[in-house]
């Protein structure tokens, strides 16, 4: 991949520009990721590219892995509701 | 605390289960949708009574967890009483142009390693209520929620196409306002860093 968008960039390049999320998403069809993964494989830049956003792939994961838990009154609203729906007929 | 597990009886054990479990996740999903916790808490509320009550038509066995953001993103859309917003799309290529000059400005800015050096979570709270709807609602499912494309098209009522296209939008957003919270910041790389105590 070149330094700068000014530059020509390849067309194998391009297409990871293109399909790289659908690869790492796995919504790209196994022709076309095993040809993604050849040339990750061998192209610097763009492996580069690649890690830049698993990175931001496991940096958006992990606010939900530390996402909040539901707080006690909404708990115990919701009980109460659920309570009263349970009796009716 | 009052456990809501223990507000059901019987034949509501199913119920119990597999549905009041995902609380948490309902309750996130609810705030990052209303932005705000009296709504969210209203939603949450909605979202479960209505998920009871249509118990029935829940396949068991199915991923209760999406059966719940389904029906929680409904309870929000109706609560809002507003229409979808059209936006605009790009071509994929010039959606792919721009998503590689983020990267490019970000290796220049010797930032290339930011999300993986900082503790993002904060950062990127305040950058996803930046971002506009359709592409927020997008990037809370997938990337936040770990769903499936097919599962935020049917959440959100579009074809998998369309949250393709929102989420290489969306997420190329995301990634411009994290590198603009770390420039101004004034956050440096492990190597730019490096350099400069060499050169001190």
């Amino acid at each position: 991949m070149p330094d700068t968008l000014q530059e020509a960039i390849p067309a194998e390049c391009m297409a990871v520009l293109v399909q790289l999320w659908d690869y790492l998403d796995d919504n790209l069809d196994p022709n076309a990721a095993e040809a993604l993964r050849a040339h990750l494989m061998e192209c610097a830049p763009c492996f580069e590219y690649r890690q830049f956003q698993e990175s931001y792939r496991d940096a958006m994961r992990a606010v939900r892995l530390a996402g909040r838990a539901a707080p006690w009154d909404v708990r115990a609203r919701l009980a109460s509701a659920l309570a009263v729906e349970a009796t009716r007929p | 605390m009052p456990s809501t597990h223990n507000a059901l009886t019987g034949r509501d054990a199913a119920f119990e289960q597999e549905a009041l479990p995902w609380l948490d996740d309902v309750y996130r999903f609810a705030l990052s949708l209303t932005r705000d916790e009296a709504d969210a808490d209203d939603v949450v509320q909605d979202t479960f009574l209505r998920a009871y009550r249509s118990w029935h038509t829940y396949m068991p066995g199915s991923d209760c967890r999406r059966w719940l953001f389904t029906i929680c993103r409904n309870v929000f859309l109706r609560s809002r009483e507003r229409s979808r917003p059209t936006v605009e799309l790009e071509s994929t290529e010039v959606d792919a142009a721009a998503a590689g000059s983020v990267y490019a400005t970000a290796v220049r800015e010797g930032l290339e390693d930011i999300f993986s050096r900082l503790d993002l979570a904060p950062a990127i709270s305040d950058a996803l209520d930046k971002i506009p709807e359709p592409f927020r609602a997008t990037l809370i499912i997938v990337d936040v929620e770990d769903q499936s494309y097919e599962a935020a098209a049917e959440l959100l009522g579009v074809p998998i196409g369309t949250v393709r296209s929102r989420l290489f939008r969306g997420r190329r957003l995301m990634q411009e306002q994290l590198l603009t919270y770390a420039m101004d910041a004034g956050f440096v790389s492990c190597r730019a860093a490096g350099e400069q105590r060499r050169n001190a």
